[in-house]
């Protein structure tokens, strides 16, 4: 049997940036979408500035945008894992909501350490994730449908766990993390910033990464080629679990009174972001950096719509609108392709 | 090439549309910022969640602001307390004068109350009151003795007692169902001759969640003499349940709100008895005259409750045209 090497390096061209057929290639990738978002990103940001007289550009604002990013953005980083190996997760908003429920439970009710409270958030959040993940790739079950239970069950038993809302405002340790701002950047932010990085090398340095975006592109492939690819589809729920945890705790600790309602519909930003980054839902394409990008244009589009006083209808009308039109220019770009 | 002209096309159009959007809806929303009266007083209001009652609250809120020649803005967290987190960020940002929060079911949202706090900002809750007691005065009705009201009127009306069914409209943590459920519960024992069964279905506050959830109550109890829901919408749904069953004439409903249909139905004098007056457009307006007082530096009361009688048959008529929305 032949062996098939699913990820291969695709030879350096003889220039490091060149444009053909309309492409910006750098260093022979393709990051015409890329280009495409940071133009997004950059005409937002200065369209913003006078339609929001001067708001936009001050630091407080920054530090806001930063802050209100951070779960969108950790989701999304999670998000796109799974995306990138052919799934979906749903489950992630109830994670959000269960991490951070636990880990205010754990602190006052049961009196552990904030740490101790906060890594066991994150724990449970990786152990969802490692059930979603097994669900679908032993059981070769469909990620939509497994996440979606798995969103209503895990919301359940934070109803189960408490009905009422959790109170943490008391504990100054706990809130720390999501309030504090160093340099005019909040720490929750760098955290996620220190993920995304984290994210990013695993994805394209390692062969696990390399694997996950080869499982979303071809399976078959990825088995003949030796690899697991049940071990690369559980790796990735649970890093969306861990993500989706991570975040959890971040939004509980900013907040500090933790409904039992916390983080619905998030996950519908996460995949929003990864669409709009130019991830693929059927699989096999998708970069941190695009993820990052979409990120971004979600939460300057919120931000500049909210400081210019836009319907929230409007607000929905148009992040529809948008994610249309991306996925609309993608699918035309990869027929091209 | 030819795709490339269809990719600049689209991204063309997509960017018209968004800025089209944003200029119509930013004209729609600004513009009394220069009329000469008080040009310099803005406030932000920050919704919750918006819907039947909630959006009357914001309009009086706005409505009323508006008189003053302020500039009001409001937002619609759409039930996410980060996203009312973020709103507020927002309004300190534009350096705003004053925020109303109309809370809504939650409990508390200390972030929104410290960062305006820590930005000088004086915070006017309207009918909802916060655990954490950081905010400068507070303007709402008192949900337990609401109920309690609505519990005393089915006592005298059943001196006999009964059965009574209640439909909460949920989540569980929404206190402000769990408060008009305890009064009402609170006078029906007091009673100590009702069977009180509360439905194990949310309603959600409205007329189809209210209907489900009395559909199953009515395949449970052959015997229903009286029904409370935790407000009026959800009411209309378990009265519109016991006439699809056929037992209209067993039972009478009751709710909370004061919504005009609700007035309309007790003047007809059918099954649909009481309803509490819970007035947005009175607590939105005494709001911004709260505000007023404070950004004045007038003496004002931090806390300030309502009145919300009972409406029946004997008063419904001076409440005709004066409740929630149509």
């Amino acid at each position: 049997m032949c062996k098939i090497n699913p990820v291969e390096k695709t030879p350096l061209p003889t220039r490091f940036v060149t444009i053909q057929r309309g492409r910006l290639e750098v260093a022979g990738n393709d990051v015409t979408m890329h280009f495409i978002q940071f133009l997004v990103v950059i005409a937002l940001a200065l369209i913003a500035n006078p339609l929001t007289n001067g708001v936009f550009f001050t630091a407080n604002n920054f530090t806001n945008l930063m802050r209100q990013m951070t779960t969108t953005g950790l989701l999304s980083l999670g998000m796109l894992f799974v995306i990138l190996a052919g799934g979906v997760d749903l489950s992630v908003g109830s994670i959000v909501g269960f991490s951070a429920i636990i880990a205010a439970g754990a602190t006052v009710n049961w009196g552990f350490p904030v740490w101790v409270s906060f890594l066991l958030g994150i724990v449970t959040g990786a152990c969802w994730g490692l059930i979603s993940g097994s669900l679908v790739a032993w059981f070769k079950l469909a990620p939509f449908v497994v996440t979606l239970a798995m969103m209503t069950f895990i919301r359940g038993l934070i109803y189960v766990y408490s009905e009422i809302a959790i109170s943490t405002r008391a504990i100054p340790s706990f809130t720390a993390l999501g309030s504090a701002v160093v340099f005019g950047i909040p720490i929750s932010t760098m955290i996620m910033a220190i993920f995304f990085v984290i994210g990013a090398v695993f994805l394209n340095r390692t062969p696990l990464g390399r694997s996950t975006i080869a499982i979303g592109g071809n399976r078959e492939t990825v088995r003949l080629a030796g690899i697991s690819v049940e071990k690369g589809i559980i790796t990735t729920y649970v890093i969306s679990g861990i993500c989706a945890g991570v975040g959890g705790i971040m939004l509980a600790s900013r907040l500090g009174n933790i409904q039992p309602s916390l983080g619905g519909s998030h996950e519908l930003d996460a995949i929003a972001a990864c669409v709009i980054g130019g991830a693929n839902l059927a699989g096999g394409k998708g970069t941190v950096q695009g993820t990052v990008m979409g990120v971004l244009i979600l939460a300057v589009m919120n931000n500049l719509l909210s400081l210019r006083n836009v319907e929230p209808y409007w607000q929905w009308v148009l992040k529809g609108m948008i994610i249309i039109a991306v996925v609309l220019l993608h699918s035309r770009s990869q027929k091209r392709g | 090439m030819k795709m490339n002209v269809r990719k600049l096309v689209i991204l063309v159009t997509v960017g018209l549309l968004a800025l089209g959007t944003l200029i119509m809806s930013g004209c729609t929303a600004e513009e009394p910022a220069s009329t000469p009266a008080d040009k310099s007083i803005t406030i932000g209001m920050a919704n919750l969640a918006l819907g039947d009652y909630f959006t009357g609250m914001r309009n009086a809120v706005v409505t009323a602001g508006e008189d003053l020649g302020w500039t009001v803005t409001a937002t619609n967290a759409d039930g996410d307390d980060a996203k009312l987190v973020e709103d507020v960020e927002n309004f300190i940002s534009q350096g705003v004068d004053g925020i109303i929060i109309s809370g809504a079911w939650f409990n508390d949202i200390p972030a929104a109350l410290n960062a305006a706090e820590a930005a000088g900002i004086p915070v006017v809750l309207v009918d909802r009151m916060f655990d954490s007691q950081n905010f400068t005065a507070w303007v709402g009705p008192d949900n337990e003795f609401m109920g309690e009201q609505i519990g005393k009127y089915i006592v005298t009306q059943l001196p006999d007692g009964g059965t009574a069914v209640i439909i909460r409209g949920g989540p569980p943590e929404n206190t402000i169902g769990i408060n008009r459920t305890r009064g009402v519960t609170k006078a029906l024992e007091a009673a100590g001759n009702f069977k009180i069964e509360v439905s194990p279905d949310f309603g959600g506050w409205s007329t189809d969640g209210g209907k489900i959830a009395m559909e199953n109550m009515l395949a449970r109890f052959s015997k229903i003499d009286v029904v409370f829901s935790e407000n009026d919408s959800m009411s209309f749904g378990a009265q519109s349940a016991a006439a699809d069953a056929g037992r209209s004439d067993e039972m009478f409903f009751t709710g909370i709100d004061g919504a005009n249909p609700a007035i309309l139905a007790i003047l007809e004098g059918g099954n649909y008895k009481a309803t509490g007056h819970n007035d947005a457009n009175v607590i939105g307006a005494e709001g911004v005259a709260v505000m007023a007082r404070i950004l004045a530096g007038e003496p004002f009361n931090k806390i300030n409750v309502m009145d919300s009688p009972i409406i029946t048959i004997e008063n419904a008529e001076q409440f005709r045209n004066a409740g929630l929305w149509q």
